[in-house]
């Protein structure tokens, strides 16, 4: 952007700050202003116009310094726009594309981060899996590449842990990560920079934040600003992914923002066009013909409360969702997913026959677990078939319990399944059958053979049972770890 | 009570900004006179307190027959405060006859009835800079210089080169 004096000589007007209200200014003059257009103040700073009543312009402060009545303004002609480029790999960025790693100042081709979806013409049929590596969302809630998933759960229940997983397994095959942390502690920024420098995947993936210190309408644009990121990679061709942690606080500031601007409030007090403002943002997400971008959108309950306003709206914007229950996490199990409550509209097409075989038998063999675990809570005596489901659902259980930070191909996933479902490990001790499962999951990474041998069998089944009967025939693949 | 009512008066009286801030005050004093007691009060206020020739106008305003005192000096107060600004950047201070000057000038120009809000900013060396309505137009020396070094910086730089030169060779 050019300065103050530039743009009062090119476009010869001038307003006057006549009021402040936190983050919100009423300007008087500019008589050519137009709606979202980013006017500039003396002392340098920006913001937006949010909307033009008859004798005054309210604009969006997007700046960290105080603005003081009085203070000159001048409009740019321009539109909002960020900087974007492959130099912003590796980097922290603000909502404006400025640095925030103490790194060199990014330029970038310009890029107007608020931009219509796109249309339907040059969309694609989600056809393409997308491995979170995170065990019990890859067998029983599978995500596809360009699909918009909620995660949803209340505060500390796992589903930052959960984000970071799947961020890192995309990131290592190669994916584009986008994390865009809206309106977070400073430390959580720190966290997630110091997560990818660790990893070291610095190459394809970036961080768009904006603290809960910095002003309302910074924060606002985050997501946004981070979709236009994502759109530039997209655009290349690439396929990225998106999460958006989290679309409650956003729809928070922007109630913030409108109130203070007297929009008349709605439900809860959030502004009118508060699903429009979500929806059109998460609409940009998708599976196009050039690239895809994969949008993890995250909302916080409270109580485990799925209905709540912001929380259903969200839900109405996705193609499913993630429920992260607090029973679950109180109950010790990492991650805490419901197999339950949780849904994935798209996910499942992009899956292989096997895949979503296995994936509708485990699913009702959960809920038949759930059952008889309640069943037995009355103190009823089990039966052998009892015994037998209860036993496995146990196992299950284990093989969903993962440690933080490490990731689980899906194909080892399916192969220690099949191997559950054949009962190789019906006479194990609970104790060592997590080192079993531990020793195949190394073996797979670390060991080229057996893998081949692993991707092999799994390949040449066409339906679950297949590949049970087939471990049952041959149960070297599995008790050769033993 | 209408704009052509007060529009002889006190209105006429008002040309800068400055003129009107003491209006809006006079105005305001007026006001609290009215409810005072005592048949004098008022004489006594427009006497002391006031400047003579608003003085002047309000008597005569409230000699009518049948005024609405109160509701007179509230549209003046109203139409005082909705006239519209013209911001003057000079670069010097001006005498009142150049004020009344630019006044008539600018009035003419706009075909309204403005209120002058001259400020004094020698940094614009000459010329004015003029705010209205929101539009901003820089006639000032300062702007002047300024592109015509923009556009002529190597030759004024040669010239500058060629004088030192010529001097150092006198010396």
């Amino acid at each position: 952007m050019k300065d103050f004096d530039y743009y009062l000589d090119k476009l010869g007007e001038i307003g006057f700050v006549e009021e402040v209200m936190h983050s919100i200014v009423n300007v008087s003059g500019l008589p050519e202003a137009h709606p979202n257009e980013i006017v500039m103040f003396e002392s340098g700073d920006v913001g937006q116009i949010m909307s033009i009543i008859e004798d005054k312009i309210e604009v969006l402060i997007l700046s960290r310094t105080k603005i003081t009545v009085g203070s000159k303004v001048v409009r740019t002609g321009e539109l909002l726009q960020v900087p974007v480029g492959d130099e912003f790999l590796g980097r922290v960025v603000d909502s404006l594309g400025n640095p925030l790693d103490n790194g060199k100042a990014i330029k970038g081709t310009y890029s107007p981060i608020d931009t219509p979806p796109h249309g339907i013409i040059g969309r694609k049929q989600i056809d393409k899996p997308l491995e979170t590596g995170v065990t019990a969302v890859d067998l029983v809630v599978p995500l596809a590449k360009g699909q918009r998933e909620l995660v949803i759960g209340d505060r500390k229940t796992g589903k930052t842990q959960f984000l970071l997983q799947t961020f890192l397994n995309q990131a290592r095959k190669g994916t584009i990560c986008i994390y865009a942390v809206i309106g977070q502690r400073q430390i959580d920024i720190k966290k997630h920079a110091e997560f990818i420098q660790k990893n070291k995947i610095q190459a394809n993936s970036l961080v768009v934040a904006t603290s809960s210190s910095d002003p309302s309408g910074l924060i606002f644009l985050t997501p946004y600003t981070a979709m236009t990121y994502a759109e530039y990679f997209r655009d290349k061709g690439m396929d990225v992914l998106l999460i958006l942690d989290d679309m409650t606080s956003h729809a928070r500031y922007y109630r913030e923002i409108s109130l203070l601007a007297k929009r008349f409030p709605g439900r809860s007090s959030y502004p009118g066009d508060i699903f429009y403002a979500q929806a059109r943002l998460i609409e940009r997400a998708g599976y196009f013909k050039t690239g895809s971008i994969t949008c993890l959108p995250v909302a916080e309950s409270v109580l485990g409360d799925l209905s709540g306003y912001i929380q259903t709206n969200l839900m109405a914007m996705t193609d499913g969702h993630i429920f992260f229950d607090i029973e679950l996490y109180n109950q010790g199990k990492r991650p805490a997913v419901s197999p339950y409550l949780s849904v994935t509209r798209v996910g499942h097409q992009a899956q292989t026959p096997l895949q979503k075989d296995l994936s509708r038998q485990l699913s009702s063999f959960l809920v038949r677990y759930d059952r008889m675990k309640q069943f037995m809570h009355f103190g009823a005596e089990a039966g052998e078939a009892v015994k037998r489901v209860l036993d496995l659902g146990a196992k299950v259980d284990m093989l969903f319990n993962q440690v933080e930070n490490t990731t689980i191909p899906v194909n080892v996933n399916i192969i220690i399944l099949a191997g559950l479902w054949a009962g190789i490990w019906n006479e194990t001790e609970v104790g060592n059958l997590k080192k079993e499962m531990e020793q195949i999951i190394l073996n797979y990474q670390t060991n080229t053979g057996y893998k081949k041998q692993v991707d092999s069998i799994i390949t040449t089944s066409q339906k679950f049972l297949d590949l049970v009967n087939a471990i049952r025939q041959n149960n070297q693949i599995i008790s050769m770890q033993q | 009570m209408g704009k052509a009512m007060v529009s002889d008066g006190l209105l006429q009286s008002v040309k800068t900004k400055r003129q009107a801030g003491i209006l809006l005050e006079e105005i305001e004093i007026i006001r609290k006179g009215l409810f005072e007691a005592g048949e004098g009060a008022m004489n006594s206020l427009l006497k002391n307190k006031v400047r003579v020739e608003t003085a002047e106008i309000v008597r005569e305003t409230f000699s009518k027959v049948g005024v609405d005192k109160k509701g007179y000096l509230d549209k003046v107060e109203e139409l005082i405060i909705k006239m519209p600004n013209v911001s003057l950047i000079l670069a010097f201070e001006p005498s009142e006859g150049a004020v009344e000057r630019f006044y008539s000038e600018i009035s003419e120009t706009t075909g309204k009835q403005v209120l002058l809000d001259i400020v004094y900013e020698p940094q614009i060396i000459g010329g004015a800079v003029i705010i209205f309505n929101g539009r901003y137009r820089d006639y000032s020396f300062k702007k002047i210089f300024k592109l015509e070094f923009e556009r002529g910086r190597n030759k004024i730089l040669n010239m500058a080169k060629e004088r030192q030169a010529n001097v150092n060779i006198k010396h």
